[in-house]
């Protein structure tokens, strides 16, 4: 197994000032090189949070995020977060958004161009690049905003419900097109996502978590061989296996939101 | 299509009704003739001004007066207003302040500044810097306010310094409160330029040009000037503020 990479160590994040209440408890977490983990948890319940923590966008309360044997402190092209609105600038091209991620590399427009180039095509848009966003749909949208993270060469991309806004055809085009990148690119990723189906397709592990505050109730190994098709068996009992923790952690909470179980229905 | 022709025949009713009005007191004689030309006689004056020059000469005196001015009023109410929007420190210290002057027109300021400056082309300057700054640096302060969240995180994920920021990110994010701003910043500038010629007639213009064709009774005159006055701030809304908005925000989805 790969060199571990990303670690977080008893993580909390407590928010407000006299009525502090915590978002995320003692969270551990470790990723190894190119692993993809999901991050599966009921809405509210802490997993943008947790994004921003990784990302350098928020201090914990306790604990340490550690990268490459680093304690992380501040944001960092080292670890790119992807939003689910893409958050793209609708002032450039596509070809411009994507160069946009080397702003702080210091190369050249000729390497720029070269590395653009490159990633256009592997996210299937060189035939766009001159065009400006607000035409494109959203599928390529978050292809554009997953080009711009790639080409400033992250160690970890943080993916934030990326395709919750997608229409369920383009999310499961999505799906395989990020495990394709994913395979070319070796990048370690952290997904965080509502969808159990979306979570078993993609992950190498899924962190499973409680609602607010986030702790990781139960982590599974996904070891099916990709790509996964959905009616397989196997892949229907780890769902089943999924979907049960959920409901155990329903009744825990039994006050807790009915809401809750339903956000776990996939799309 | 019968919509667009309903639209332009509301659109122009209005006009027609002055120009009737106009018409029947200049043909009943209401109005001394010698006081009120008829509509044909002012056409005629103002064709006549337009082909031996002397209104595009007026013309050129009167931006001579306000671009300048108008140009670096633009300039400082950017980086101001970038400033203002964010930083909330620079807020405390200048939105008392502005909302203060805000508050007194700008053509109030004139006695002062002649004081200083006397008649001359450097008081109408001041006058519109400050008619448009003031204008502008509120458009400008809002619209950095109203930047987008995510993409300055997406600005720090990427490690831009504060200067990269602001010119890739918060100035173009702000661009359609910026330009409305400098649209807004233009009208206000350009009447109260009219103003101030009229009372610094030294410095010329079509403000002065008004103004002594009245104490000649020549209606004729005044009101080919006050036309003039109308085309030109109509041709920079239409002509050069549009073109600017089509290159810009419309061609980014933005409006
Ligand atoms: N900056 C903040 N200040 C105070 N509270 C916050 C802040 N950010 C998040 N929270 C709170 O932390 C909790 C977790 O929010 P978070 O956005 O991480 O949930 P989530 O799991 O991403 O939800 P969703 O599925 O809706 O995206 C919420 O109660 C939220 O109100
Ligand atoms: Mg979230």
């Amino acid at each position: 197994m790969s060199k571990e990479i990303l670690k977080l160590e008893n993580v909390s994040k407590n928010f407000g000032g006299k009525n502090e209440f915590p978002a995320i408890k003692n969270i551990n977490i470790s990723l190894h090189n190119g692993e993809l983990a999901c991050v599966l948890g009921p809405s509210g319940c802490g997993k943008t949070v947790l994004l921003r923590l990784v990302a350098g966008f928020l201090k914990p309360t306790t604990g340490r995020i550690i990268l490459d044997d680093k304690e992380i402190n501040k944001p960092g092209t080292d670890r790119i977060l992807i939003f689910q609105d893409y958050i793209l600038f609708p002032w450039m091209t596509v070809y411009s958004n994507i160069i946009f991620g080397l702003e702080k590399s210091g190369l050249s427009l000729r390497q720029k161009k070269v590395l653009a180039d490159k990633y256009l095509k592997m996210v299937g848009l060189t035939k766009f690049k001159n065009w400006y966003t607000h035409n494109l749909s959203g599928g390529m949208k978050q292809r554009i905003a997953i080009a711009r993270a790639l080409i400033s060469n992250p160690r970890v991309l943080l993916m934030d419900e990326p395709f919750a806004a997608l229409d369920s055809q383009s999310r499961k085009h999505m799906r395989a097109n990020l495990e394709k990148i994913w395979q070319k690119t070796k990048k370690t990723i952290v997904f965080v996502t509502h969808s159990i189906n979306e979570a078993i397709v993609l992950a190498d592990t899924i962190y499973l978590l409680s609602s607010s505050p986030a702790r990781i109730k139960k982590i599974y190994k996904i070891s099916l061989p990709r790509p996964r098709p959905q009616y397989d068996s196997k892949f229907m009992k780890i769902a089943k296996d999924i979907e049960k923790e959920i409901a155990k952690e329903f009744k825990n909470n039994f006050n807790h939101d009915f809401k809750n179980n339903l956000i776990f229905k996939d799309i | 299509m019968v919509p667009k022709i309903k639209e332009i025949v509301l659109g122009w009713s209005l006009f027609l009704v002055v120009l009737i009005v106009w018409y029947t007191l200049n043909i009943t004689q209401i109005v001394p003739t010698w006081l009120l030309s008829s509509p044909n006689e002012t056409l005629n004056t103002f064709l006549k001004l337009i082909k031996n020059g002397s209104l595009i000469k007026l013309l050129l005196n009167s931006f001579l007066n306000i671009f300048p001015s108008f140009f670096v009023s633009v300039f400082f109410a950017l980086i101001l207003g970038v400033f203002v929007g964010i930083n909330s420190n620079f807020r405390k210290i200048f939105l008392p302040f502005l909302s203060a002057i805000n508050l007194v027109p700008s053509l109030a300021w004139l006695p002062l500044i002649i004081l200083f400056f006397g008649f001359t082309r450097q008081t109408i300057w001041i006058v519109i810097f400050i008619s448009s700054f003031m204008r502008m640096i509120y458009s400008v302060i809002g619209g950095v306010q109203g930047v987008n969240r995510n993409w300055l995180l997406v600005a720090r994920n990427l490690e831009l310094n504060k200067f990269q920021t602001i010119m890739k990110v918060i100035i173009p994010g702000a661009l359609p409160q910026i330009l409305s701003g400098i649209r807004v910043g233009f009208g206000s500038a350009w009447r109260s330029l009219i103003g101030a010629e009229m009372l610094v007639v030294t410095a010329g213009g079509l403000g002065k040009y008004i103004w002594m064709s009245q104490w000649a009774f020549r209606f004729d005159q005044v009101i080919s000037g006050i036309i003039m006055i109308a085309l030109v701030g109509i041709l920079f809304e239409q002509l050069v503020f549009r073109k600017i908005e089509q290159a810009t925000l419309f061609k980014w989805g933005l409006i």
